[in-house]
């Protein structure tokens, strides 16, 4: 039996989700299908918890400026889940880095992000070989597992229905115009007849368009890991980010309790690619079947090795676990360290729309790409 | 020995394209055996063979290498500090991929973990030179070792152990010319060494008397004042000297009836102005030593490219096995 739906929202991470609210804004009756077991549980969840504002990115003026302007947006729309119990700090390396303090300072005020210089009593704990200055700047972490309460909360207070453990495998045009979608849910199939698909599964991506003979989309895809650990008592409620090379960055992730240490160098544990013409098409392969496969041993002792060299009292810090997960981006941001969303319409079947962003806090970017497909307010 | 213990092998390379997979796999297997974390940093001080793609293809087979490409080529001296200030290891390496032994390698970090911070290599083949040349580069030694108070011993070559603490010190030394060997010798951390059998002849790079001549002056001015401290010493005794010598011109005045006309005056004026003329010298000399004490802040090198081993697939994804055979 084939049902209708307006929208069909494929992938129930934390873009979907923001999607399916908007569409229900705009009057239409979407509905969410996730593979997994609940929402968020993919790399809506394993990420660095971070909030950008702007100085991340001190290589791509374009996603910092956007950063800039979602910050206060993101902050109003989820204050449960904003933790800001902790001080934060970038500091520039000296060697190997890709932009030095000065560099740093004239982006930030370009970008009107306000550094001041770290205290004293910080700017102390950093070597001084290797790091050329440090400054406090304001930024912030949000807690995952808050996040997917407010957001499970407002899709049921506004009706938008939602499937778990719902499998949409193929997409086929009908006479009529409109588009099916068959879905493998554990009690069997269903079909879902739609003007519009909403493809906001990140890594599985090209999974739908490959089941549905349409061509790649080309992606890049990590292997990644970030050490949780408990930094000593020096540097609790410290964040820092060292920038803009092979180094790494610590981050509250307060759904665990604990901190992210990531690092430039070691987080990526291998890539692969697929998609794209140039090279001829790379044949597809399903991430997470990948990612399951792929063996995980970490790498956090040399993560925190690396970070003692710039920041001594790290080596005093205990790994107390991994995040593991797929990171995917799109190759042409590779180069200036940029993270634009990807809003794909494809150029077939027209009412298909491949939705992927780098990063949690860029949802801001959608309502005005919903307007250009004609279903803006 | 630990296994836990994370060691960096830093190896400096110029045009080794020929010799490098067969010495990395060599090494990489030595490492892999004795440690569960260790990185081999391979940094090419501009070659101009086959090197960079060598590795490139290097870099997609073995895990933990790290290829640091100087953007020209610097000297092998400068080549190893970039390796070193990068090495994030408890213990770092420092070996010539052409004469060095990995197979050591474990039992070094072992000793050099038991007591001394910097463990350095003794080939146990005396170099082949002639006698002048053999008696030059003894003198030397020893005038750096009673002079100079630096331990530098004869046959030492670059291999060598050190400890994150050893790094750590040698990496604030930010000087335009660099000896690692002197540079360890000097830290203050207790040195000990190793003799072994290099693989091939490790001096050739050395050159003849002239070369080493003036490698032997570049080691003495950067790593010493005591030249300068030498000719500021004689400037003040020629000062000293002329001063006496005009104390003998106004006695010669006073006692002799005979003297020439002018000569008193003429020598006067020469004792003076050689008086302040070797005063200012040793003065000089004394100022410039502090300045180079103080200068060279600029940075060693620049980096031309950084890129990390990505090994794929075939080795990091576990081997789909079915155990049960299926009927079709």
């Amino acid at each position: 039996m084939t049902q209708s739906a307006d929208a069909v929202v494929v992938g129930g991470g934390f873009f979907g989700m923001y999607l399916a609210l908007l569409l229900k804004a705009r009057g239409l009756s979407p509905v969410i299908l996730e593979r997994g077991p609940d929402f968020m549980l993919r790399a809506s969840y394993h990420n660095q918890a971070r909030v950008h504002n702007g100085y991340h990115y001190p290589r791509s003026l374009m996603t910092a400026v956007r950063s800039r302007v979602n910050f206060p947006h993101f902050l109003q729309d989820f204050p449960e889940s904003i933790v800001e119990d902790f001080d934060k700090y970038y500091a520039v390396g000296r060697v190997l880095g890709k932009v030095t303090a000065d560099q740093f300072e004239t982006f930030m005020a370009r970008v009107g992000a306000p550094l001041q210089p770290a205290p004293e009593r910080v700017s102390r704990l950093f070597s001084s070989p290797l790091i050329e200055k440090v400054w406090k700047v304001r930024e912030v972490a949000f807690d995952a597992g808050k996040l997917r309460l407010t957001m499970r909360k407002r899709l049921e207070e506004a009706g938008v229905e939602f499937y778990f453990e719902a499998d949409a495998r193929c997409l086929t045009h009908r006479a009529d115009g409109a588009m099916e979608l068959a879905v493998e849910t554990n009690g069997g199939r269903r079909l879902y007849g739609t003007p519009w698909v909403f493809n906001c599964t990140y890594s599985g991506l090209n999974r739908l368009r490959y089941h549905s003979g349409l061509p790649l989309l080309p992606l890049k895809h990590e292997l990644t890991e970030m050490a949780l650990v408990q930094p000593p008592q020096e540097l609790q409620n410290l964040a820092v980010t060292v920038m803009c090379g092979p180094f790494f960055s610590l981050m509250p992730f307060p759904d665990r309790g604990l901190w992210t240490l990531s690092h430039v160098r070691y987080t990526p544990h291998h890539a692969w690619k697929e998609g794209g013409s140039q090279s001829g098409t790379e044949a597809w392969q399903d991430a997470y079947e990948h990612f399951d496969r792929a063996v995980k041993s970490t790498d956090g002792p040399l993560m925190i090795r690396d970070a003692a060299r710039y920041l001594p009292a790290m080596s005093k810090c205990r790994q107390e676990g991994s995040l593991w997960e797929v990171k995917t981006v799109l190759p042409q941001s590779e180069l200036d360290d940029g993270r634009p969303i990807l809003f794909h319409r494809d150029p077939e079947m027209r009412g298909l729309v491949s939705l992927m962003g780098g990063k949690l806090d860029n949802i801001y970017d959608i309502p005005q790409e919903l307007a250009a497909l004609g279903l803006g307010m | 020995m630990d296994k836990s213990l994370v060691v960096s092998v830093v190896v400096p390379l110029r045009n080794g394209a020929e010799i490098l997979p067969a010495f990395l796999g060599e090494l990489a297997g030595v490492l892999k055996e004795a440690y569960y974390f260790y990185e081999i940093i391979l940094v090419d001080d501009g070659s101009t063979d086959r090197t960079p793609r060598v590795v490139a293809e290097l870099l997609r087979v073995q895990e933990r290498v790290r290829f640091l490409q100087l953007s020209r080529p610097y000297g092998r001296e400068i080549a190893t500090a970039a390796g070193l200030e990068t090495a994030i290891g408890d213990f770092v390496v420092v070996m010539d991929a052409l004469t060095d032994p990995p197979a050591m390698i474990p039992d070094l970090v072992a000793r050099c973990r038991l007591g001394s911070g910097v463990l350095c290599g003794i080939s146990s083949e005396p170099e082949k030179s002639g006698l002048l040349t053999a008696w030059a580069t003894r003198l030397f030694h020893t005038y750096c070792r009673k002079v100079l108070d630096i331990d530098y011993r004869e046959n030492s070559t670059d291999f060598r152990v050190l400890s994150r603490q050893a790094v750590n010190a040698v990496t604030r030394i930010r000087d335009r010319r660099r000896y690692l060997r002197i540079f360890a010798a000097t830290l203050g951390y207790q040195q000990e060494c190793f003799t072994y059998q290099p693989r091939t002849a490790v001096n050739q790079s050395r050159g003849g008397l002239q070369e080493r001549v003036e490698h032997a002056i570049e080691i003495v001015i950067a790593q010493s004042r005591h030249p300068l401290r030498v000719v500021s010493r004689l400037g003040l005794l020629m000062s000293v000297l002329n001063v006496l010598y005009a104390g003998y011109i106004v006695a010669i005045y006073f006692l002799k009836p005979d003297v020439a006309r002018g000569w008193t005056t003429l020598s006067m004026q020469m004792t003076g102005m050689f008086f302040f003329l070797f005063l200012i010298l040793a003065v000089l000399c004394e100022y410039v030593g502090r300045i180079l004490e103080e200068t060279q802040e600029r940075p060693l090198y620049y980096v031309a490219a950084e890129q990390t081993s990505s090994v794929l697939l075939e080795t990091s994804i576990e081997k789909n096995i079915l155990n049960e055979a299926k009927a079709i």
